[in-house]
């Protein structure tokens, strides 16, 4: 009996995978050419002026390092609001608030990015129900969004499901035997999470923050609208130059710079997964 | 309560959290009613207008209809692609198959607007210049990864005695597939399907670079509206969107579970 | 915190004294009132099939489930609403629950960390439990690295360290081979009686109750049927229950009149109970074939068990009686519809108490 060629099943995907590469490469072509003026049209000779421009820049540079410090910084804010939450639907008993903070979170990371921006446009806006509130209060209207706290705020709600959601299942692969072996051997419930829930949950912790921070460097929407022009993250100075100038090959050098930014996090946790699952690692029993 | 493993303060601090995540889909469903985007507590009238404008805008309109007519194209096709390509990466044994499972994830490893640049400029060196073609195309490529993660969790979850059962009693390796296999695939698909159709209608940061004059969706239009105009329209699109998410995710736990959607993200 | 009882007081109360406890989930009573005591250095089976509500008594012992009447005392105090670390009763669980970051060594010293003790103290410690379970070459070993026995004997080396007032063990030996699981419950009653330790240990396995115990609580439905030492427990069930959980392959319907049993229209004089109508529960190896007076009936079936065969008999009555016959050489197995005469050896008819 012969089975059917792997070929057979594989060419699809295989043709597509061939332009995303083609075009990704076509771009790093580009991106060592330059424009001849007034046309949309490329010469060469092939060069790394449009990269060496791009970090002479003082602009990119301030944008690129303005990226790396908001992507860490919501990065940890994910993970401070989102480690409770996954835990919490790990491990309570009931099923009712399980469901109710799992639809809760499918719901939002469904209803999409532009919904979710001009709702925290509304939200956070002069206008909006929390400065309603901080007038309320009988404080002065205080300014939300056009700056990097409305960024900020709206990438976290935007990141959160895709965290919670990825490091959960690390949290459920824990037994909660663990836990209670603890407890019985004398550990308060925050030292048995100290000592067994959080070093255990580390390889899990590591991979959604790292989701995370891939999400966050590649924001684009939110700090469109959100950033009202204040924010530049590395992605709207790419943006700007394919709408300003249509300068292709040094929007192509910006984004090649751009992607390996993007991906020296992942690179970097291939290196040390190893080491992780070898100190976490054969959690069965 | 001695017998819960966590303290007081973790629900609590969950329930901001909850507070957080649903706020804002509270209150832009609650300003789509409202009169004017200035939101006022408690309402001082209901209106549809909004919505009634959402549908009666030509901009509006085309681009409902273009995501529709992509999004048509784009979710059966990314599940034709990834359903033979993940059989063969979990069942196979071939040359290059850690690599192509690698290769068939890196899209989501690469920002979205260096997607939508690179598939600009490829497609103008390419002489493309059908916006329809354009935006499908990159949404298969964008979209593939969460089907074929689908797919392949849901696969590697299979219990291959069923199968073998089904050849001993007769069947044939065709029959098999789709008496068994397909249907154990069912919930994998779903979940996949619905990742797929979702993002293909909310993909902006690549989606942007490849619409035109002629050719614009959603999300694209969504985003020119909030730049240029300051009512609720698009609140009453983010209305429907919501909804829309809402059915998705019961159909979801009606014939899924929600496990399986935690399998395939 | 352990500090030693004085030996003359251990003598007088029990360890564990539980009273009246009761738990419910929902519209379910996992336990219905169960009142125990543990003697100072006993140990307590609580046996019974899955469901039966033993666990729930365990971890109730335990701290992680909560009763919703009764009390539990453990050394003269209260712990019934102690948060788990509070008890010093440390549990084995059955899947041993070692923390697969640490290592054995690690694994052992945890209770001993948790309690801020000195590092040359808890090392000391450490190094004496492992010795105790032979397992000392084995302290910078990780979990994942042990055989299954070895896991077993680290979980109760870890649990014994901390010198608690009561060790629980929640099915020590189930993922365990047959041979295995037999070595390592002698191994496991040498170092309780070693170690002098109270204990109590749930399990499905009335074998193993049998070995391991001093003191069977049969389980059932949220109550304890019996409880009683194992001798007593497998020659005298209480209840059909018991008997049948204890493997009693006969539970008939008879007579009683005060000193015998009518069985089958034919009077045996064994058997102690209220006169009337009653149940009897013997055991297949208490029958014997006779030639003179006795119960008369057929054999319907034989089954050779090697060494034994084991007969099924139609009473006059239609009841089915098993009776296993020691295989002698020389003598055939009596064959499909032969005529023959039971009865029981002296003291073996339990009458069994009629159900409530």
């Amino acid at each position: 009996m012969r089975q059917t060629p792997v070929l057979w099943l594989i060419w699809p995907l295989v043709a597509v995978m061939a332009v995303f590469f083609l075009a990704l490469l076509r771009f790093a072509d580009v991106s060592l050419l330059h424009q001849i003026p007034g046309t949309a049209m490329f010469e060469g000779p092939r060069h790394l002026g449009n990269y060496a421009d791009t970090f002479a820049s003082p602009l990119a540079r301030q944008a690129l390092l303005d990226t790396l410090v908001l992507s860490l910084e919501i990065t940890a804010l994910t993970i401070l609001a989102g480690y409770p939450l996954a835990y919490l639907m790990a491990r309570s008993p009931s099923d009712v608030l399980r469901n109710a903070i799992f639809f809760t979170l499918i719901v939002t990371f469904l209803s999409g990015g532009i919904t979710r921006a001009y709702a925290w446009m509304l939200v956070l806006g002069t206008t909006g129900p929390v400065n309603g509130l901080i007038q309320a209060m009988g404080f002065e209207r205080v300014r939300l969004i056009n700056n990097q706290f409305g960024v900020v705020i709206s990438i976290v709600h935007f990141i959160l499901p895709f965290f919670v959601l990825t490091l959960l299942g690390a949290i459920k692969n824990i037994p909660a035997t663990l836990e209670e072996a603890a407890r019985s051997h004398g550990a308060s419930r925050w030292e048995a999470f100290r000592t067994v829930t959080l070093p255990l949950s580390v390889p899990g912790l590591v991979s959604a923050s790292l989701l995370a921070f891939t999400l966050a460097i590649s924001s684009f929407l939110f700090p469109l609208l959100l950033g009202g022009g204040r924010v530049q993250m590395f992605a709207n100075l790419i943006y700007d130059r394919i709408q300003s100038s249509f300068d292709m090959p040094t929007a192509a050098a910006m984004a090649m710079i751009f992607l390996i930014f993007a991906l020296i996090p992942i690179a970097l946790l291939n290196l040390i997964r190893g080491r992780l699952s070898r100190r976490f690692g054969g959690t069965r029993r | 309560m001695s017998n819960r493993p966590y303290s007081r303060a973790v629900p609590l601090s969950a329930a901001v959290v909850l507070l957080f995540l649903i706020a804002p889909t509270v209150v832009i469903v609650y300003s789509s009613f409202s009169p004017t985007s200035r939101i006022s507590f408690p309402p001082q009238a209901v209106t549809l207008k909004w919505f009634v404008n959402f549908f009666h805008n030509d901009q509006f309109r085309g681009a409902l209809a273009n995501s529709l007519a992509v999004t048509a194209l784009v979710t059966p096709l990314t599940l034709a692609v990834a359903l033979p390509a993940s059989l063969a990466i979990v069942r196979r044994q071939f040359p290059g198959r850690k690599l192509l499972s690698a290769l068939a994830l890196s899209p989501l490893a690469v920002p979205g607007v260096v997607i939508g640049v690179a598939l600009l400029n490829f497609f103008s060196w390419a002489g493309l210049y059908t916006g329809f073609w354009k935006i499908s195309i990159a949404l298969v490529i964008i979209t593939l990864p969460f089907a074929i993660r689908a797919l392949v969790a849901t696969l590697e979850g299979l219990d291959l005695s069923l199968e073998e059962a089904s050849r001993n009693l007769g069947a044939g390796r065709l029959r098999t597939f789709f008496l068994i296999t397909l249907p154990q695939l069912r919930s994998g698909l779903l979940a996949g399907g619905i990742f797929v159709f979702v993002e293909a209608i909310d993909n902006f940061s690549t989606v942007v670079f490849l619409t035109d004059m002629r050719t614009t969706v959603l999300s694209v239009q969504g985003y020119g509206y909030i730049r240029d105009f300051n009512d609720p329209t698009v609140s009453a699109m983010a209305t429907i969107l919501i909804v829309q998410s809402i059915v998705l995710v019961l159909l979801l736990q009606r014939f899924a579970g929600f496990d399986k959607v935690l399998a395939g993200k | 915190m352990t500090s030693p009882t004085p030996a003359k007081a251990q003598e007088r109360s029990p360890a564990l004294r539980i009273s009246d406890l009761t738990k419910s989930y929902g519209d379910m009573m996992a336990v219905r009132g169960v009142s125990l005591d543990l003697a100072p250095g006993g140990i307590l089976a609580l046996l019974g099939p899955s469901g039966c509500g033993k666990t729930t008594i365990l971890r109730m012992i335990a701290g992680f489930a909560e009763p919703d009447g009764g009390s539990i005392v453990l050394h003269d105090r209260d712990i019934t609403n102690l948060p788990p670390e509070k008890r010093n009763a440390a549990m084995v669980f059955q899947s041993y629950a070692l923390f697969p970051h640490m290592t054995v060594a690690e694994n052992v010293g945890y209770g001993l960390k948790i309690r801020k003790m000195a590092k040359a103290e808890i090392e000391t410690r450490v190094a004496n439990a492992l010795k105790l379970v032979r397992l000392d070459a084995f302290a910078h070993r990780y979990p994942s690295e042990l055989s299954g026995g070895q896991q077993q004997r680290t979980a109760l080396a870890r649990a014994v360290a901390t010198e608690p007032d009561l060790l629980l063990l929640d099915e020590p030996f189930g993922a365990l081979d047959q041979n295995l699981r037999e070595a390592m419950q002698i191994e496991l009653r040498k170092l309780q009686e070693t170690l002098g330790l109270a204990t109590v240990i749930v399990t499905h396995d009335q074998q193993e109750a049998m070995i391991l115990a001093d003191r069977i609580a049969v389980v059932n439905q949220g109550r304890i049927e019996q409880l009683s030492p194992p001798a007593e427990l497998y020659d005298h069930p209480r209840t059909a229950f018991v008997a049948e959980f204890m493997g009693v392959e006969n539970i008939l319907d008879a007579d009683c009149d005060g000193d015998g049993v009518t069985l089958g229209g034919s009077r045996l004089p064994v058997g102690r109970g209220t006169p009337g109508p009653c149940r009897i529960a013997v055991r297949a190896e208490a029958f014997t074939f006779v030639d003179g007076v006795g119960v008369p009936g057929r054999i319907a079936y034989a089954t050779n068990l090697g060494g034994r065969v084991l007969y099924e008999v139609t009473l006059s009555d239609g009841q089915m009686v098993k009776v296993s016959e020691q295989r002698a050489p020389g003598r055939a197995t009596r064959a499909t519809g032969d005529a023959v005469t039971l009865q029981a050896a002296p003291d073996s008819i339990t009458v069994l108490e009629r159900a409530a």
